[in-house]
């Protein structure tokens, strides 16, 4: 197990090595892979939209393995409860009295595969706030905290809308990156098909190279990134160029977008072994972070533009 | 390891090669209006005097300019660190200290050569190098765009032409000259006479009257004509080479 990870050099070692190990099971999908180290590296949680089959499962289950937290998976449906996740309490008999004891449901893991939470009611969606958030739960009378690191991962599908229920903007602001998978190239699908029909590849293979010490410890060590008054600057005036751009933007960004792009920059400077934050952290992650905080008006929709292209406006 | 003491040292040196940048820029400036003046027939002390004002206003730029901006643009590989560092001198944690660290050492050899651009400066210098000779040529040549509109202008209305045509004036474009070469022309079609030559001494005050009184000759002058030479002078005519002689021999 790799512990080198008191130094900036290290993270980078330990994240490559990281990357290189999930490459074994997971093919392509780099970025995806890269922005979901990020979130956890920042301590938040990220929503990833893209269609069934590309591995969403499979490359979380193995970040999971190989950062040796446990894992879970909870599959939004139109019935399914807050109390599925949570947990509910129980009735227990032991040496004659009984008592309730309450049961942790399948949300009380490191990391949480949330998969199409647009499918689950808005009473669940809700459910998922304060552990995403406050990391803890709060049942009745009794809070339970969350183990450390937590992380929610919620996957939605683009298409087939019918019958879900969008995420309202308070809850998928609370998701730090927005991040999109794309259908993999010709050759990297061929490099798929080729490796799971020709052996079989698991997680079971992988052996854990961090553990949710070290992970709490890297998160640590990105809040200690300094960054300089221009950058900070610059993410401040970038949200806020999303709430006065009104030709396109119906609603901006809140300041946790700040805070989670600066986050998200720091974040991105450890993990590429620099003890500073640079503008081009800024370019690269303000789309992830900023895709799903902005509401477009009619005349962006008019003239066809997606989050994307006002962010990319909005950076120029 | 003090960054700010480091980064001012920095700022300095990026200060001495903007005034060394303004330097030249002003001495550039200075010699073009120098030459423009000179055309014109103005004294190139004012030109001097503008390139000395923009070399102040160049300098106050440059000093305001030099920020820690400006110093990560002419040093790429200080991007970020460098503002990043000053910016959280008052931070203290391993991550900042080991960044504040490769900064001052990273700076530690920057000097005021590393701003200057070599390609920049060397045009600079041909550039006045070349100015400073055309200047010095003007200067020397006396040469004025008011002579040389006069020189034009006192054709007689005859034009530039390269026709060279009669009443079209010259292939040389001055046809004063062409004025001169007549009047040497004519000088030329003067028929030369024993009469035009002559010269009556008695007439220069510089030159000393003989005294033909007192001073005589103490022998004879035997003058004999050569064999060789045979001249026949008409009758008529005799009595003039015999005053001519005569004379000569006064």
């Amino acid at each position: 197990m790799t512990t080198n990870i008191t130094t900036v050099a290290g993270v980078k070692t330990t994240i490559d090595n990281l990357l290189d190990h999930v490459g074994y099971i997971v093919v392509g999908q780099e970025e995806v892979l890269r922005q979901t180290i990020l979130s956890i590296l920042c301590g938040s949680n990220s929503l990833l939209e893209g269609y069934p089959g590309l591995a969403k499962t499979l490359m979380v289950n193995s970040l999971a393995r190989l950062m040796n937290l446990s894992f879970s998976r909870i599959q939004g449906t139109p019935d399914l409860m807050p109390s599925d996740i949570l947990g509910t309490h129980v009735l227990e008999e032991s040496n004659g009295s009984r008592k309730f004891v309450f049961q942790k449901g399948p949300l009380f893991a490191n990391i949480i595969l949330m998969d199409e939470i647009n499918r689950a009611t808005p009473k669940t969606q809700s459910a998922l706030l304060e552990a995403m958030q406050e990391k803890q739960v709060t049942l009745g009378t009794h809070v339970f905290k969350m183990d450390r690191p937590f992380f929610v991962l919620a996957t939605q599908n683009p298409v087939e809308q019918e019958g879900t229920y969008p995420l309202p903007e308070a809850q998928s602001d609370r998701f730090l990156f927005k991040i999109k998978t794309e259908y993999p190239k010709s050759h990297e699908e061929l490099e798929i098909v080729n490796r799971f029909t020709e052996e079989e590849r698991t997680t079971d293979s992988l052996k854990p190279i961090v553990d949710a010490k070290a992970i709490l410890q890297m998160q640590a060590m990105v809040r200690k990134i300094p960054v300089a008054n221009d950058i900070k600057n610059n993410v401040v005036d970038l949200i806020h160029r999303t709430r006065k751009n009104k030709e396109l933007i119906e609603y901006g960004a809140s300041p946790r977008a700040s805070i989670g792009l600066l986050m998200a920059c720091k974040a991105r400077a450890l993990m590429q072994g620099r003890n500073y934050v640079s503008k081009e952290d800024v370019h690269t992650l303000a789309y992830p972070v900023l895709r799903h905080r902005i509401v477009l008006n009619f005349e962006a929709e008019r003239n066809n533009f997606d989050a994307d292209d006002v962010i990319k406006y909005l950076l120029k | 390891m003090n960054i700010h003491s480091n980064i001012n040292r920095v700022r300095r040196s990026l200060v001495i090669s903007k005034f060394f940048d303004c330097f030249m820029d002003s001495f550039l400036i200075g010699l073009v209006i120098s030459g423009g003046l000179l055309l014109f027939g103005v004294t190139s002390v004012y030109a001097f005097l503008l390139g000395g004002v923009y070399l102040v206003w160049g300098f106050i730029k440059a000093s305001q300019q030099a920020n820690l901006r400006e110093i990560e643009r002419k040093l790429p590989n200080l991007e970020w660190q460098l503002r990043t560092a000053a910016d959280t001198s008052e931070q203290n944690n391993d991550i900042v200290d080991t960044l504040r660290r490769e900064v001052v050492e990273k700076i530690g050899f920057v000097s005021f050569y590393d701003f200057l651009s070599g390609r920049r400066t060397i045009i600079r210098l041909f550039g006045i190098i070349l100015l400073g000779f055309v200047v010095f040529a003007v200067h020397t040549s006396d040469f004025t765009f008011g002579t040389a509109l006069e020189t034009f202008t006192d054709s007689d209305g005859e034009g530039f032409s390269f026709g060279g045509g009669p009443g079209e004036g010259s292939v040389s474009g001055r046809t004063v000259y062409d004025e001169r070469a007549r009047e040497s022309d004519s000088d030329a079609d003067v028929e030369l006479t024993t009469e035009s030559n002559e010269i009556d001494l008695s007439q220069d005050g510089e030159l000393e009257t003989p005294d033909t009184q007192t001073i005589g000759f103490t022998g004879d002058v035997g003058v004999e004509q050569d064999a060789s030479y045979s001249e026949t002078i008409p009758p008529e005519e005799q009595h003039i080479v015999e005053q001519f002689y005569n004379n000569l021999n006064k």
